[in-house]
């Protein structure tokens, strides 16, 4: 009972989040150069009145705060309106592209937290030796790329050097990419690597400090062999806390699909909002990103709620 | 035979080759209880620490060997060591609440370690060892996890864990540290009982000499690494012949020794008398009720209290962990909001939070804190920390501010040049003192004190309550003690409160209230803390002729 009124205050607190947000997007497009008419009516050489109907068309004559009212009220309606530049319904483009991210978000994480879990424990169980620093030097050089450059050197390799895998993951439209698997390989390989990296790094020092606790060094006083001191002392403890971690890493893919689906052309979400944000597609961009942080919000509360559940001092304060 | 427990020539260094014991030696017996005192840094936990053929990171053994039960520890290979570990020897940690793995219930801590037992046996050997240590043995309690035991059931938990495979030694680090003396007179007397009935050497590690006085049959003194002094714990306590044994016993404070304690005479107060008490009371508190609330509860942490403190007058408020005390204090300073009730200053009513009291008002009243290292700014060098009161509190120029910050460190009886340091470079003992320097530096008229020695060693203890007296006599302060140790009190106090549950149980001046008690909750306090002078004239039972110190 106190868990559902817990889980309902947290969902409550992250949907609260969501106008603020709105705003925040809202404002970024405005203060961008140029607007949608432009790009509407690009290479069409318009003359003034047709730039000044498209812009009435469009509601582009009106106030700011009037144009935000009219689309977050349409929001709660759960109307996203349309494209400005080929008045495609945002609702319809974000159903036939969501299913693509979803799908590679869900395999890139489905990898990542095993991944960062495993080589942060690895790690952190052996600080400052020297799998811990191999580990270290690795993880941060690939925290330090760019995700674009990563992905520009598998393609490089994978795709123009051995001839293994496509460069770049296009597909009929009609398809689902699990249809095509070889487009899927380079831009999932991208996205774990980089979100694995710094996830693991977060995960070491969690671990690390854990391995440095009492009541690890009581475990081991009380004779326990090192693996079930690692197993049932370090482990359990370190967990906890890494899973709002890796929570904020889902950011890092969200973020992440944006530039990767670019680089590799895959029909996602990602790519569409940067085609957007190059043509002012106002509705399009504001759509998309709300989609992209309800995700975000629904991984950090899921965390929030694991972390509570899995934690017996956070549970029993419940 | 050999005894049971052989610690010869043990030296270890660390890793800058320092040595961290020197040729360390010592036996003891089956159901001989050995109690190793010194000061922090001396090399008593590491010393402890060997008997279970463990050495902290970063050290390593030079010379020397540990055996135990005719098992050699020192120079074995980890794996072998280990299983000596909890078998063998066990061990009980400092500080049970950190020690103990926080997501793992009670029966599983326990259930752990029991190895070649069928299920059956490790139930009833759960059951059997809840009982020994007395804590309660019922599917629910097996079921909590640490977090929600007390700090003494904590500590008992620790205990069973040691006793749960029945080891033939028990190694205790300082287990009583951090338990209130109720609680600890408690969790001793049982492990005196456990001794005796399983017949198990006992190490008890410890800087309270009236514990160990009380509790060993024999001690070893350590200084620096060293051995300098060991022999029957009772007589080599009463006359000790080590010059460093000696500064230490006569660092005890005794509450019952009001007067006649060794201490009194290195802690002294005015020649004749506490020093002159004014006749106006400058803070009064009237009918004080205080809480905390959390998840829709209150815990009351202060009920209908009232006080009185005259200028130049000493009031300690005692009680258990808990009982309010602390939150009565940070209440006179605004760092808590009453429920009820007026805090008085010169008659005139003090607004309930610090944010809204008077530039004047926050300079009259200064607050030190129990952990001088979390209350002093890491980042700030001290002479920053201490000047700022003065800028702040006492407008006093940038110039003329650095000229005070070394008189006050004079005054704090530490060398000056200590300004340019930061906290982290300094002893507890030094930031202790640069904490009431800082306290000083506003000129107050009250000093509110929240446990000041107990993160601290014995020897440091009693020089700064002595500075403490000093303080008052030269500055006619007028302080505010909170204490929950009655030998710290009997030195300072003029007058003592005991608290319980938020309530006061006793009010009186200080020598009435600790000689002749009244209250039966006042009665039980005296009776619990560890008196020096009481453990040395008590049955001076012949110990063990297991061993003899080396």
């Amino acid at each position: 009972m106190r868990v559902a009124r817990f889980l309902f205050l947290r969902t409550l607190g992250g949907l609260a989040m969501l106008p603020p947000l709105s705003v925040l997007v809202f404002a970024a497009i405005e203060v961008l150069p140029g607007d949608a008419a432009v790009y509407a009516l690009a290479g069409q050489n318009p003359s003034a009145e047709l730039m000044a109907e498209t812009r009435h068309r469009l509601g582009l004559d009106r106030s700011p705060p009037e144009r935000y009212l009219d689309w977050f009220s349409g929001l709660l309606q759960a109307d996203m309106g349309r494209s400005a530049i080929n008045g495609q319904s945002v609702s319809a483009v974000i159903e036939g592209r969501i299913g693509n991210t979803v799908i590679l978000g869900v395999l890139v994480i489905l990898l990542m937290v095993p991944l960062a879990l495993a080589v942060g424990v690895f790690a952190g169980t052996r600080e400052g030796r020297i799998g811990d620093r191999v580990f270290s030097l690795i993880t941060l050089c690939l925290v330090a790329i760019p995700e674009f450059v990563l992905a520009a050197a598998l393609i490089v390799i994978f795709g123009f050097g051995l001839k293994l895998l496509p460069a770049t993951s296009i597909f009929p439209v009609e398809d689902s990419p699990l249809m095509h698997p070889t487009v899927l390989v380079l831009p999932v390989a991208t996205l774990t690597l980089v979100a694995a990296s710094g996830a693991s790094r977060q995960v070491r020092v969690g671990v690390a400090d854990v391995m440095r606790s009492r009541y690890v060094e009581l475990a081991r006083l009380k004779g326990l062999p090192e693996r079930r001191v690692v197993l049932r002392h370090v482990i359990p403890n370190a967990v906890g806390p890494s899973l709002q971690v890796l929570a904020g890493s889902v950011g890092v893919v969200i973020g992440g699909s944006v530039i990767v689906e670019t680089v590799f052309s895959y029909p996602g979400l990602g790519s569409a909002l940067a085609a957007a944000v190059t043509t002012r597609d106002f509705a399009l961009v504001e759509g998309i990103v709300m989609v992209l942080a309800a995700a975000l919000i629904i991984a950090y509360t899921a965390a929030d709620l694991a972390v509570s559940l899995l934690t017996p001092k956070l549970r029993t304060a419940l | 035979m050999n005894p049971l427990v052989e610690v010869e020539g043990l030296t270890i260094e660390d890793h800058a080759g320092r040595t961290i014991l020197h040729e360390v030696s010592f036996s003891v017996g089956a159901g001989e209880a050995v109690g190793v005192v010194g000061e922090s840094g001396s090399g008593k936990t590491t010393t402890a620490l060997t008997l279970l053929g463990w050495v902290r990171h970063g050290l390593r053994v030079v010379s020397g060997r540990v055996r135990v039960a005719d098992a050699e520890l020192t120079g074995r290979p980890e794996k072998e060591a280990r299983a000596a570990r909890g078998r063998l020897v066990a061990y009980v940690p400092q500080s049970p609440a950190s020690a103990l793995s926080p997501l793992m219930r009670v029966g599983d801590q326990i259930t752990e370690i029991l190895t070649g037992m069928t299920a059956a046996e490790r139930a009833a050997r759960v059951a059997e060892t809840l009982d020994l240590v007395e804590l309660p043995d019922d599917e629910d309690f097996r079921r909590k996890f640490p977090h929600q035991l007390s700090g003494g059931q904590q500590q008992r938990l620790c205990l069973a864990l040691a006793l749960a495979n029945r080891p033939k030694v028990l190694v205790l680090d300082e287990p009583t540290t951090g338990l209130d003396v109720i609680t600890q007179a408690a969790v001793l007397a049982h492990l005196d009982r456990i001794r005796r009935d399983l017949k198990v050497g006992v190490i008890l590690v410890s800087h309270d000499l009236a514990l160990v006085a009380a509790h060993t049959d024999r001690v070893v003194v350590m200084y620096q690494g060293r051995v300098v002094e060991a022999g029957f714990s009772r007589s080599l306590l009463a006359r000790p012949s080590h010059e460093y044994t000696r500064g230490l016993v006569a660092a005890v404070v005794d509450h019952r020794a009001l007067g006649g304690s060794p201490a009194r005479a290195v802690i002294s107060a005015a020649p004749d008398g506490p020093p002159a008490i004014g006749p106006v009371s400058l803070l009064a508190v009237k009918d004080l009720h205080a809480s905390h609330r959390t998840k829709g509860r209150a815990i009351v942490a202060a009920e209908g209290i009232s006080f009185e403190i005259r200028a130049g007058e000493c009031l300690a408020i005692v009680g258990q962990s808990g009982s309010g005390k602390t939150t009565i204090a940070r209440t006179v300073v605004g760092l808590h909001r009453a429920d009820h009730g007026a805090v008085l200053l010169d008659g005139s009513p003090l607004p309930p939070s610090a944010t809204a009291r008077g530039r004047d008002e926050l300079r009259r009243i200064q607050y030190i804190f129990q952990d001088p290292f979390a209350s002093l700014n890491p980042r700030r060098t001290v002479g920053d920390s201490i000047r700022r009161p003065l800028r702040v509190l006492r407008g006093m120029p940038e110039r003329e501010a650095r000229a005070e910050v070394a008189r006050l460190l004079e005054r704090v009886r530490i060398r000056k040049d200590i300004a340019a340091a930061y906290p982290g470079e300094l002893s507890g003992g030094e930031c202790q003192r640069v904490a009431i320097a800082r306290g000083l530096a506003s000129s107050p008229d009250l000093l509110v004190c929240d446990e000041i020695t107990s993160a601290l060693d014995v020897s440091v203890q009693a020089s700064v309550l002595e500075l403490i007296n000093e303080l008052r006599r030269d500055l006619d302060l007028a302080l505010l003690f909170i204490s929950h140790d009655l030998g710290a009190v009997s030195v300072v106090a003029d007058t003592i409160m005991v608290v319980e549950r938020g309530r006061c149980r006793e009010y009186g001046p200080a020598g009435e209230v600790l000689r002749t008690p009244q209250d039966p909750y006042t009665c039980r306090l005296v009776e619990a803390a560890p008196s020096l002078s009481e453990a040395l004239v008590a049955s001076t039972r012949p110990a063990d002729g297991a061993g003899v110190a080396k």
